[in-house]
């Protein structure tokens, strides 16, 4: 794969394809070439793989893996070479621009930096007067440079920072701090049995704890058990694959629990000692039996019953899989949570081939000057709303609606950084709205999203090869500090976002926050690494690990006390139940999909990160654009043929696309990939192609991390034409 | 005129509070006294205001409370097995390790614990420092809410008297309002006493200060800037490159906690020229601190010494550089 992959960067390297004619007119020169390697990590997507980029007279020709990361080994996945043409794509935004027509209708007048600093510090400080500086929200999605972002948004004075996790996996992470006391992963290289649900871990992330499992499999070593409702990648290489109804995942999984504790399969020793609240849960889940999980599963009882009493029976070296995505429903929370207790009770905690707590390393840090903390409560009311969930994240959905309501107060600012709201928050007219609403809109970012055609200014950043950015400690069983730094001056004006914070902060009278440098910032980092010369080695090596990794045991020390209420892994929550919810998971079932409507399901692809690369040429040449899937037997229904051109439309909103009548899906849902469909036309690959899922989701969300719900959306397909195109 | 009149104002709410504690306590039922285990020393002492003559107040932890190897204190073990009520700050350190030493006591002890009152003072107050989570999914949940040590924030005390009157009149329905008057009337001298810190913090405003302590961070908004580590709670970077930054900042003060690992204030004293000096952050080490109020008065007067500005009054106890 990684050879393929490589093989494949190098030789569109040669072809002159749209943004590659400096490198294609590079190649023609006499002289030798001067070729320099620079060590710095992947920014295409959140595995943040270590990168030796290949500098040939002053242009990156190549992106290596770096073997000395853990989290990346000898792996560069397609998207991690395809960053060479996110750095020469010629539809990056060059300069600052102001906007210079209606909103959204793409009209943009090329500013200096200083006028665009100057013209939204401005915008920013009548705002700060007339509303107050609650009345901006800032939003960002994760990022090395992103602690800037949010710091400059608290020391302006605003509590509104809305991040990425409660559109991703602020549920996962809920329901496993409130069960072990911290968010673990999952030993999948050294696992014997693997249970996903909806993780489509080979189709939709390829990074090297994929290739661990996928090895596992292929060489029988492991055994994988599938969950979906779609025939993904994973399926076809599970050993056992079940087309399970969506939103009925936590019926199997309390089915499971029934099973073990009723066949007394689970680490009587483990739970003893290290677990709280066994006879609640005995007593609740005594009704939840493989029958009735049948019935709402459609999971066949004798199978469930099979695969419990395996996975007791293969741990410690057993895992259910928590992943990226599962179902998102409004009960995903506790979804969550049974997949914890269920991991929790065989005893795989902590050991080879189990779930395991992420080891870090410690980093330094600049000291720098502190201001008052914003004195306003937040919009989306999280404290009251979703008491229990991680305040500074926020709750994206919530905020929404609340804004648009005008409540609590008035928001009439929004700075955006690296993210695209437009496309990762579902009802996308209802986004549009939130943006047209606005007084002022600012986005940073290297390309123009659809967020930035709607914006008032957009501050371009410096693409991950042209910026330095702060030192990142991933943590994991194999934790890792990796560095990003400059591989090549910006082509083009832009700036790093530090330096664009700085421009705004002082114009605001906030300079004094920020005064230092990325070089200082990372070398206070740094110093705190176990290492002769950590700054040196980090700028040579990129990558730092630990000796002595991976770690195992070292919860299971006796006496260890987990960070929960009562210091053991907490099978019955009473924090739950004082918060108002359910102390152990109840099942719910799914919300019913109508007579002749489909349950909407998402995924995504390893060849494109959400929403941002869909201009990328070389992503574009492996995944073109989404269409629908469908079942035969509804499509046979509707008259609808494979290629046929449907409309797609829920409560919110309509789409078109092409349909692929397919048996690979349940004939109740329908599948479309995300991050298609833009509305930004500065983005000329990704204008218009395909369609977008955020067009149709509905708003919900789960009710105790307040993540957004995205697989809630029913839908109704009816053909609007003929074998238009095809994905 | 208009700092006259808040002083006036001032000096009518302190005595409007000692009025209302007193009568709250004349009013008093006689009951059986509700035995409180507190997790520390600073909130037993709101809770010794709240409850008055009604509550038996001990102290179950000293010292860091988020060290790993944290302890129910010997001699309040026993306390704690007799407990109605435990007054805790929500944090996970605490509560676990109050679990371990109850399940050390054995099943017939343990009957005596089954069902005391936990009363989390955290409920609806103000915290700095509000983390983010990471895409790895790492945000500690013991401070996802922000700073564990809100107490160190003055603004919080009526709060936390609130959340105390309203847990202790659960337990003894009767008197609800007399602990209801009791809080509002701790409130009361407190926000006087905030008063009177800012205007003698004033006279630090713009001073960086430099504090191993980083719940010290709530009291930034009264004049002096505290600089602090920003990473967990509970974790220091190495003091020589603390040291180095404080140095080239050329910070002037610096504060360490009795305790913070001596070789910190060591190396700060070594290597910079900032005046170091040891200042409590529990009034459980100030001898013969018992009010709450005492920690900030203690502060203040360390801090404005530490600056050559004087001190408007002795402080009631303290430590040495």
């Amino acid at each position: 794969m990684l050879a393929g992959a490589a093989a494949a960067a190098a030789a569109a390297a040669v072809a002159p394809q749209l943004g590659c004619a400096p490198l294609a007119r590079r190649r023609r020169a006499a002289t030798p070439a001067e070729v320099r390697r620079v060590a710095t990590a992947c920014e295409l997507c959140p595995n943040k793989c270590a990168v030796l980029a290949v500098v040939e007279n002053g242009q990156v020709k190549k992106l290596d893996p770096n073997p000395a990361s853990p989290k990346s080994r000898g792996m560069l996945c397609a998207r991690g070479n395809a960053a060479i043409k996110a750095l020469y794509d010629p539809d990056r935004v060059k300069q600052p621009l102001i906007r210079a027509g209606a909103r959204g209708e793409g009209q943009w007048r090329a500013v200096s930096w200083d006028e665009a600093l100057d013209f939204t510090a401005e915008r920013l400080q009548r705002l700060r007067q007339d509303h107050g500086p609650e009345a901006v929200l800032f939003s960002s999605t994760e990022g090395f440079q992103e602690e800037f972002f949010k710091n400059f948004g608290l020391a302006f004075g605003s509590p509104n920072i809305l991040r990425h996790p409660t559109l991703c996996l602020a549920s996962v992470n809920l329901a496993y701090s409130m069960t072990f006391g911290t968010v673990p992963s999952f030993d999948l290289l050294n696992a014997h049995y693997v249970i996903m649900s909806g993780a489509n871990r080979f189709e939709s992330i390829i990074t090297p704890d994929t290739m661990d499992l996928i090895e596992g499999t292929m060489n029988r070593k492991a055994k994988l058990i599938y969950l979906d409702p779609r025939f993904t990648v994973t399926a076809a290489k599970a050993d056992e694959w079940y087309a399970i109804r969506p939103g009925t995942d936590l019926a199997f999984i309390l089915a499971m629990l029934h099973v073990i504790i009723k066949e007394q399969r689970y680490d009587r020793e483990f739970v003893a000692t290290r677990c709280l609240g066994l006879e609640e849960l005995a007593a609740h889940v005594e009704h939840y039996t493989p029958a009735w999980a049948e019935v709402e599963t459609e999971v066949p009882a004798a199978d469930i019953t099979r695969i419990a009493r395996e996975f007791a029976d293969a741990a410690p070296r057993a895992v259910y899989y928590a992943g990226r995505r599962s179902s998102w429903y409004v009960n995903d929370f506790q979804m969550r949570r049974g997949q914890a207790i269920l991991n929790a009770i065989v005893g795989n905690w902590d050991r080879q081939g189990g779930v395991v707590p992420n080891s870090r390393i410690a980093l330094g840090e600049l000291l720098f000057l502190p201001w008052d903390d914003p004195a306003a409560p937040r919009v989306d009311e999280i404290d009251t709303r979703f008491p229990l969930a991680a305040k500074g994240d926020g709750a994206f959905l919530q905020a929404r609606e609340n804004v648009l309501a005008g409540v609590p107060y008035p928001v009439k600012g929004w700075m955006v950084y690296k993210q695209d709201p437009m496309n990762a928050l579902p009802d996308r007219a209802k986004t549009q709205r939130l943006l047209e609403a606005m007084d002022f809109v600012a986005v940073i970012d290297t390309q123009m999203s659809d967020t930035a055609w709607f914006a008032d200014v957009v501050l371009p950043e410096s693409m991950y090869l042209e910026r330095t950015d702060p030192l990142h400690m991933l943590p994991g069983i194999w934790p890792v500090v990796v560095l990003r730094q400059q591989v090549v001056p910006p082509l083009h004006d832009t700036r790093p976002n530090l330096e664009i914070i700085q421009g705004l902060a002082q114009r605001l009278g906030l300079g004094e926050y920020f005064e230092y440098t990325i070089e200082e910032w990372v070398a206070e980092q740094a110093a705190e690494l176990p290492l002769d010369e950590p700054l040196a080695h980090m700028k040579q090596h990129g990558v730092f690990t630990p000796e002595g990794a991976p770690f195992y045991g070292r919860t299971l020390a006796p006496g260890f006390r987990f960070l929960t209420r009562s210091g053991k892994i907490e099978l019955y929550s009473q924090r739950l139940a004082e918060a108002g919810h359910d102390p152990l998971p109840v099942y719910a079932p799914p919300r019913p999909v109508g007579e002749g409507s489909f349950r909407m399901v998402l995924g995504r692809k390893a060849t494109h990160t959400h929403a941002s690369t869909t201009n990328n040429v070389w992503l574009l040449e492996q995944t073109p654009t989404n269409d629908l899937w469908l079942h035969p037997e509804p499509a046979a229904r509707l008259g609808i043929g494979d290629g046929d051109l449907v409309e797609v439309a829920s409560a919110v909103g309509a789409v078109r696309l092409p349909a692929r009548v397919t048996p690979e899906i349940r004939p109740d849902c329908v599948f479309m990939l995300h991050g298609f469909g833009k509305k930004s036309k500065h983005l000329r690959q990704a204008h218009g192609n395909g369609a977008c899922d955020a067009d149709v989701l509905v708003t919900a969300w789960d009710e105790v991390s307040g993540n957004a719900a995205f697989h809630e959306t029913v839908v109704t397909v009816r053909k609007v034409g003929k074998e238009e195109r095809r994905a | 005129m208009r700092r006259r009149s808040m002083v006036w104002m001032a000096g009518v709410a302190a005595l409007a509070a000692v009025t209302a504690v007193a009568s709250a306590d004349s009013q008093a039922p006689r009951q059986r006294r509700v035995r409180v285990s507190v997790v520390n020393a600073d909130l037993a002492a709101v809770v010794q205001r709240v409850g008055g003559s009604d509550v038996e107040v001990s102290v179950l932890f000293s010292g860091c409370v988020l060290r790993p190897d944290l302890d129910v204190e010997a001699g309040a073990l026993e306390k704690l097995a007799a407990a109605e009520a435990v007054v805790w700050s929500g944090l996970f350190h605490e509560s676990a390790a109050i679990y371990q030493a109850v399940e050390a006591l054995g099943p017939e002890r343990r009957s005596t614990l089954s069902r005391p009152a936990w009363i989390d003072v955290s409920h609806g107050v103000a915290r700095v420092k509000v983390p983010t989570s990471s895409c790895e999914g790492f945000v500690a949940i013991q401070f996802m809410h922000g700073d564990p040590f809100f107490w160190l924030n003055p603004d919080n005390g009526a709060v936390i008297a609130r959340n105390i009157a309203r847990g202790l009149g659960e337990l003894r329905p009767g008197r609800t309002a007399a602990y209801a008057a009791n809080a509002e009337a701790f409130a009361s001298e407190l926000a006087s006493h905030a008063e009177r810190w800012r205007r003698e913090l004033a006279a630090l405003a713009g001073v960086r200060i430099f504090v191993t302590q980083c719940g010290w961070a709530n009291l930034t908004r009264l004049g002096p800037v505290f600089l602090s580590c920003r990473s967990e709670p509970g974790l220091l970077a190495r003091p020589e490159a603390l040291a180095e930054q404080i140095a080239a900042q050329e910070i002037p003060i610096v504060v360490v906690d009795p305790h913070t690992p001596p070789e910190y204030g060591e190396t700060f004293r070594a290597r910079t020229k900032a005046r170091v000096v040891t200042i409590p952050s529990s009034i459980g080490d100030l001898p013969g601190a018992r009010e709450y109020h005492a920690l900030f008065d203690n502060l203040v007067q360390r801090l404005l010494e530490a600056a050559g500005r004087g001190a408007a009054a002795a402080p009631k106890g303290g430590a040495g550089e």
